[in-house]
């Protein structure tokens, strides 16, 4: 595309220099926002040398970008001291996150969890779904179902949801939903002015509730 | 539990579906049973059902009278009255709410409408006492600036000059850049001489005052902080989510009153004029009670932007009209955002529809137009500005009229017009039916005065 050309350009006239790297991350964060993970990589890495105070941007994105690409040991490597190199920054939880998912990949559900669950306060759905598949994953299946539930029923409306469904339905055995978490789950998106879902589930609740509930 | 489920049918459009449900429940007690007959009325006027609504509410008044779901029916059958023109009906319907629940959550709102529809009857004298009863009782809601207007032009229909003074000051004073604040500064210029003495009204007492909480003073970011050097080095790479995240959490730690302005002109450096608008109204929701100097003029500015000026003051002159209440309407249709698309598919700055688009282009005589043009923000207010005079024209000149037909429609401000007489254009403008369009011409009228206060001449 021409303004990816013209910012390429522009990151490679300025090589030596702060405003070159963020060139650079620039035009990765714009690969990144594509989903174009694999042409990310380059750029982040050419970023990386004169990043200066945006370093935590810089790692944290390439970090994601190996791991959406299957590079599970590059993003461990870019990930693993981000907590320790970037204290303040704000992209810390998400660079745990990123590492957590990368953990997983590598067969480290334990670590994964372990790490989870430090930074499980306050609350966040994408910590709380990358938990529950971490629980999942080293078959701890009541936990699994406890925290993925906790995302559909108490918070429908984060953009995890309906993963954390797909994914509670994948585990062995999940106790059916209480009518406490339906009317949570129905009252949230209410709130949200979402009405065609707790519609929806208010006919399957309705039919194990009341006798006389309409077909739909 | 099975009434939430109802109501969630019901606003899912599954109207039938609440229905059965709600018979299914029988006779419940107490708030219960009360709830149950609201969304049994809702749902019989979802279906055009009138006589079964109706029915309902009376069942709900023999029920439980002093449930608060009765307050909101008494609402719907009024609003429903005044939808089919029976005014006496709807009155009754909004005396009964307001006096059944003085201290409901629509007590002020009620008594209003009643007052207004009591004035619209040609009863002055019961509209005078209604005013005054408004303001007594409901002194800090939303509608004691109309009351305090319209009691005050009545005093000045019987030559009472030195209340409707008083009570225009108090708008004024009060309610700085409200819309009837500036009416009443209008209405103060054309009022005779005052008098040696200014007589006092204890109802304007009970009035309270402005909650100077409101007030910023102007401050610098510290420049010294990681957070805002990161921002400046981000925002300067266009990641302005990013920058306005940094500056968040410097604000976050070290307070100050930079940090609202600072976002602010991030989004309007890169062109987000919408998202500094909305910013900064959600950082100084109360700014309409206040003046000018009581915020920071960056405030102001974000608040007002003047973008596309050139363009913008260009196709106003070409058409005749105050480039001010034009960028007013642009800042009501799209916060001047070029490539806002409503639900309607209206398009760009001034939000027009394709089709009217295009009507006005073949009338402009526009060379090579498509509709994609409408996202140019040049062309959007050359055809846009041009179908507002239009309007005007249609309908003598009157702004409130055409900005009330530019919303809702010629045929229906038509509608509105024919329904009764009308003082002036104010009168109209408060009786019109549909909130949103109201509120739509009050909110472009009073804006463009905020515009020209300002930054003066254009």
């Amino acid at each position: 595309m021409p303004a990816y050309a013209g910012v390429q350009a522009y990151a490679l006239a300025h090589a030596r220099e702060d405003a070159g790297a963020l060139a650079w991350l620039v035009l990765g964060y714009a690969h990144v926002l594509d989903k174009d993970y694999g042409k990310a990589i380059d750029p982040l890495n050419r970023a990386k040398l004169h990043a200066g105070d945006l370093g935590d941007y810089v790692a944290y994105y390439l970090g994601t970008s190996y791991l959406e690409t299957g590079h599970t040991a590059e993003a461990l490597a870019n990930l693993a001291d981000f907590a320790k190199t970037h204290p303040d920054s704000l992209l810390g939880r998400d660079a745990q996150v990123s590492y957590a998912d990368a953990l997983l990949l590598e067969g480290q559900a334990a670590e994964a969890t372990s790490l989870l669950e430090r930074i499980r306060v306050p609350i966040r759905s994408d910590v709380e779904f990358a938990l529950g598949r971490a629980y999942a994953a080293s078959g701890q299946t009541a936990k699994a179902a406890e925290t993925l539930g906790n995302i559909y029923y108490t918070m429908p409306a984060a953009t995890e949801a309906d993963a954390a469904y797909a994914e509670l339905r994948k585990l062995p055995s999940v106790p059916p939903p209480t009518v406490a978490q339906l009317k949570t789950r129905a009252e949230a998106l209410i709130s949200r002015h979402r009405y065609s879902d707790p519609a929806q589930d208010a006919i399957g609740l309705g039919r194990r509730i009341t006798p006389r509930w309409p077909e739909s | 539990m099975q009434l939430a489920l109802a109501d969630a049918l019901h606003r899912g459009g599954r109207n039938r579906d609440a229905k059965q449900v709600l018979d299914s429940l029988g006779s419940l007690q107490g708030e219960l049973n009360a709830q149950r007959l609201y969304l049994l009325g809702q749902v019989a006027f979802a279906a055009n059902d009138n006589d079964m609504f109706y029915r309902t509410v009376d069942e709900l008044r023999q029920a439980d009278p002093t449930s608060l779901w009765l307050e909101q029916a008494l609402l719907s059958a009024a609003n429903l009255h005044l939808v089919h023109h029976e005014y006496d009906q709807a009155l009754d319907s909004f005396r009964e709410a307001q006096q059944r629940f003085p201290d409901g959550p629509r007590a002020s709102y009620v008594h209003w409408k009643a007052a207004w529809l009591t004035l619209r009857q040609g009863r002055n004298e019961d509209a005078k006492k209604a005013f005054e009863e408004q303001i007594a009782l409901y002194p800090s809601a939303g509608e004691t600036p109309a009351a305090l207007y319209w009691r005050a032009r009545l005093a000045e229909e019987d030559n009472q000059f030195a209340m409707a003074r008083a009570f225009y000051q108090k708008l004024s004073d009060r309610y700085r850049n409200f819309y009837y604040a500036e009416l009443a500064r209008q209405r103060l210029k054309s009022l005779p001489a005052a008098g040696d003495a200014t007589t006092q009204y204890a109802l304007l007492d009970r009035i309270p005052p402005l909650d100077s909480s409101g007030k910023v003073t102007d401050s610098e970011p510290p420049s010294d902080e990681l957070h805002v050097q990161k921002a400046e080095l981000l925002a300067n790479g266009g990641l302005v989510d990013f920058a306005v995240r940094e500056l968040q959490a410097a604000a976050s730690t070290g307070g100050g009153s930079w940090a609202p302005a600072e976002t602010a002109q991030l989004y309007v450096e890169t062109g987000h004029y919408d998202r500094a608008i909305e910013y900064m109204k959600h950082s100084a929701p109360n700014y309409f009670a206040l003046d000018i100097p009581d915020l920071p003029r960056k405030y102001w500015e974000a608040l007002f932007p003047k973008p596309y000026w050139a363009d913008l003051k260009r196709s106003s002159a070409a058409n005749g009209l105050d480039p001010y209440l034009v960028a007013s309407l642009i800042r009501q249709e799209s916060e001047f955002n070029p490539v806002a698309v409503s639900r309607a598919n209206a398009v760009g700055l001034m939000q027009l529809l394709p089709k009217t688009g295009k009507l006005v282009a073949k009338e402009s005589k526009l060379k090579r137009y498509n509709a994609s043009q409408l996202y140019t923000p040049a062309v959007n207010m050359e055809l846009g500005t041009r179908y507002f005079r239009g309007m005007v024209d249609k309908f003598g000149g009157s702004f409130e009229y055409a900005l009330a037909a530019y919303n809702a429609g010629s045929d229906r401000v038509n509608e509105w017009l024919a329904q009764g007489k009308y003082r002036d254009p104010q009168e109209f403008v408060e009786s019109i039916p549909f909130t949103e369009t109201r509120e739509y011409v009050q909110a472009i009228l009073r804006n463009a005065s905020v515009y020209k206060q300002l930054y003066g001449t254009p």
